[in-house]
């Protein structure tokens, strides 16, 4: 039996695999990334080997294999999709757009110096408009008509969203638009190696029903596979497996 | 030149702490024979890297350099520069700044007696061995974008009047080299230093051959640039120029066997960050040719030593990759090491300095030949021609592209640079302001190196 451990920088995610996803969890990492692996350690137990992703990844005690999350995302989806094409994950503190080919990474990239392009980015909003995540999201499926956010900046975005506020714009179709900036950013970046079929998204980002829906609407077809957020730990395990 | 411990030490990457431990191994007599400009009256420059940390540059704490003599003594001689350039000048020396040029105007200042050719934005490397920000910060203060290339940091070293002497004469050089250090050295002037200007020819297109009348065109130039020479000497001897050249082709040719020999032995026998170190010396010998040059014959024996005995800094499995552009940030290189890659090409935007000055024209012509072959200033598909070409022996796995913050140059280039080298992965990293490597950037390196392994 496997432990594979994503160390992400907003959530630390385990899960026991032995050809198949045994059991998981998942802890915050709040800037205590041992105290998260502390934690899963002390839920998973009955494990044999370990193998670690993510930011936190060098902080694990003798692990049997450390890899980035960039290689774990990419096995996770394959294991799941072997003839999968494009990875898109959203994670907290970044994005990352992975292509595969023959069960290889062939190119990718990150947006990892600015929050406008992650997970972050959706969350610094609704707090600013004092909506959970959870309550944001389901905003933004309400709206038909998303409003156009231009700033790439988190912080100008605010401003921008307060303006749209006073203009008595509709709560849900400024989530739809706070959204739709993120995802037009991921695409993005995302063209500069191309986004090509079979798509899957993956990552925090993709529990997020208003993305998906944003993401399909622009990118059509793509696959939210089960447990979005324990893709790398799937890929982690796989990888040792 | 033999220091037991240095002869049967084992290759490797060591901190300051270690060439600290190390240093107590060198013997006096060893350490009295490196002087500046060959005068053991002046200053002697062997010492541990953690000695430059009482002069600010704190930040080599970071770093792992190479474990040999060699190189102990190189980064010992260019860490002085500063200090060589203010005792140049009290030895009676003429201290000559030459901007912008990259690599043929310091050719022609050689060949007049005590006169000293340099590079002032040589210093754009400072902010990331200091632990301080100023040298970018004041440049700012002095009307350059804070978004704007490393190199602002010349503007204000000239300012600040503190890292290297007035230079007796400036030459700055426009044209191909770069957008802007152009504006930088526009600054420059405007702060009171005077400067002749020279300009060289536009980058060409695709395999397009310069007209014949460039090379006259530059030949004109380097005159002027002679005749600013005479006017501050007195001397008009252009015998000066054959030994000035020979000289500079000889360096050229070292630091080209050392990269052949390191990028073609199965284990790597010299780190990346003294490889380059190398081949940004060709620019001017680091202001002490004559010295360079012992330096740098002093690490080829070393490097061929190594090899022949079949031994390196690095795993024999370390991937082969090539760098495009350079990283202001050494710390990079020695990332990209940890990773598991070793470099077996690079194309640093210097390679008029790279490339051989013929012995046997009119030297102006052939200083003026010699520029107008290098690559830089030809194509980006010129500047990756080699690296296209080790691609396709497979000699290359993949290839890192560094982009400089602010530059123009980069901003353009490396869309196209991706483009061009669609059949092997390429990873392209924006290298950050000083102290801004972060976890991220390092799992983008990491994750780059699984994806070729």
């Amino acid at each position: 039996m496997v432990l594979g451990l994503d160390i992400g920088s907003c959530y630390t995610k385990g899960i026991l695999f032995d050809g198949e996803i045994k059991s998981k969890v998942v802890v915050k990492t709040s800037f205590k990334p041992k105290l998260a692996i502390e934690a899963v350690n002390k839920l998973l137990t009955d494990y044999d080997r370990i193998a670690a992703t993510g930011y936190g990844r060098e902080l694990v005690i003798n692990p049997d294999l450390v890899i980035t999350e960039i290689t774990a995302t990419a096995r996770g989806c394959m294991f799941i999709n072997p003839s999968v094409r494009t990875i898109i994950d959203i994670g907290g503190q970044d994005s990352k757009v992975i292509k595969v080919l023959n069960g290889k990474v062939e190119r990718f990239v990150m947006n990892d110096r600015c929050a406008a392009g992650t997970g972050n980015f959706i969350e610094k909003i609704a707090q600013s408009l004092e909506l959970t995540l959870e309550e944001f999201g389901k905003q933004a499926l309400k709206s038909n008509h998303p409003e156009q956010i231009d700033s790439l900046c988190v912080v100008m975005a605010e401003t921008e969203i307060l303006s749209l506020v006073s203009e008595g714009k509709k709560l849900e179709d400024i989530a739809a638009g706070v959204i739709d900036s993120l995802v037009r950013r991921i695409v993005g970046i995302g063209s500069q190696i191309g986004i090509e079929e079979p798509i899957i998204f993956c990552g925090g980002g993709a529990l997020n029903p208003g993305l998906v829906k944003a993401m399909k609407r622009i990118l059509g077809n793509l696959t939210i596979p089960a447990n979005p957020q324990f893709i790398g730990a799937l890929g982690a395990a796989v990888s040792l497996s | 030149m033999k220091s037991t411990w240095f002869e049967v030490a084992r290759p490797q990457k060591i901190d300051l702490n270690d060439w600290s431990q190390h240093f107590r191994l060198v013997r006096d007599e060893q350490i009295k024979e490196f002087n500046y400009y060959h005068n053991p009256e002046w200053g002697i420059y062997l010492s541990p890297p953690a000695t430059f940390m009482v002069y600010g540059a704190r930040e080599l704490k970071r770093l792992k350099f190479d474990n040999s003599l060699a190189s102990l003594r190189m980064w010992g001689f260019v860490f002085n520069e500063s200090e060589r350039l203010f005792r140049a000048k009290q030895m009676g020396k003429r201290v000559i700044a030459t901007m912008g040029d990259l690599g043929t105007v310091p050719v022609i200042i050689m060949a007049f007696p005590n006169c000293i050719p340099f590079y002032p934005e040589c210093i754009w490397w400072t902010p990331f061995f200091k632990e301080s920000t100023v040298l970018l910060d004041t440049a700012t203060e002095l009307g350059i974008p804070e978004a704007a290339c490393f190199s602002k940091a010349t503007l204000a070293a000239f300012h600040k009047k503190a890292y290297f002497p007035k230079p007796d004469l400036i030459f700055a050089s426009t044209g191909a080299s770069c957008d802007d250090y152009s504006c930088i050295m526009q600054l420059v002037n405007d702060l009171g230093y005077e400067m002749l200007w020279l300009e060289i020819p536009f980058r060409r297109h695709n395999d397009e051959q310069y007209p014949d009348r460039f090379e006259e065109y530059l030949i004109s130039e380097y005159e002027r640039v002679w005749n600013k020479m005479v006017e501050l000497t007195v001397i008009n001897d252009k015998t000066g120029l054959i030994p000035s050249i020979k000289k500079a082709n000889r360096l050229r040719s070292l630091a080209e066997r050392i990269k052949q020999l390191t990028y073609e032995a199965p284990i790597t026998p010299l780190p990346a960050l003294e490889l380059m170190t190398i081949e940004f010396g060709n620019l001017y010998g680091y202001a002490d040719l004559d010295e360079w040059l012992d330096i740098v014959e002093m690490i080829n024996e070393t490097v061929a030593k190594r090899v022949e005995k079949g031994i390196g800094v690095l795993k024999q499995n370390a991937i082969p990759i090539a760098w495009i552009t350079p990283s202001a940030d050494p710390l990079l290189l020695n990332l990209v090491e940890d990773c598991g890659l070793r470099i077996v090409g690079t194309e640093y935007v210097i390679n008029q300095a790279l490339v051989p000055i013929e012995e046997n024209v009119e030297p102006f012509r052939a200083l003026a030949r010699s520029f107008m072959k290098a690559s830089l200033i030809g194509s980006t598909q010129e500047r990756i021609k080699r690296i296209i070409e080790g691609v396709k022996n497979e000699r290359i796995k993949g290839v890192l592209v560094t982009n400089m913050l602010g530059c123009s140059h980069c901003a353009m280039e490396t869309r196209l640079i991706e483009k061009m080298l669609s059949k092997v992965p390429v990873l392209s990293i924006d290298v950050p302001v000083p102290f801004g490597i972060t976890e991220q950037l390092r799992t983008r390196i990491a994750a780059f190196a699984e994806t070729l392994r």
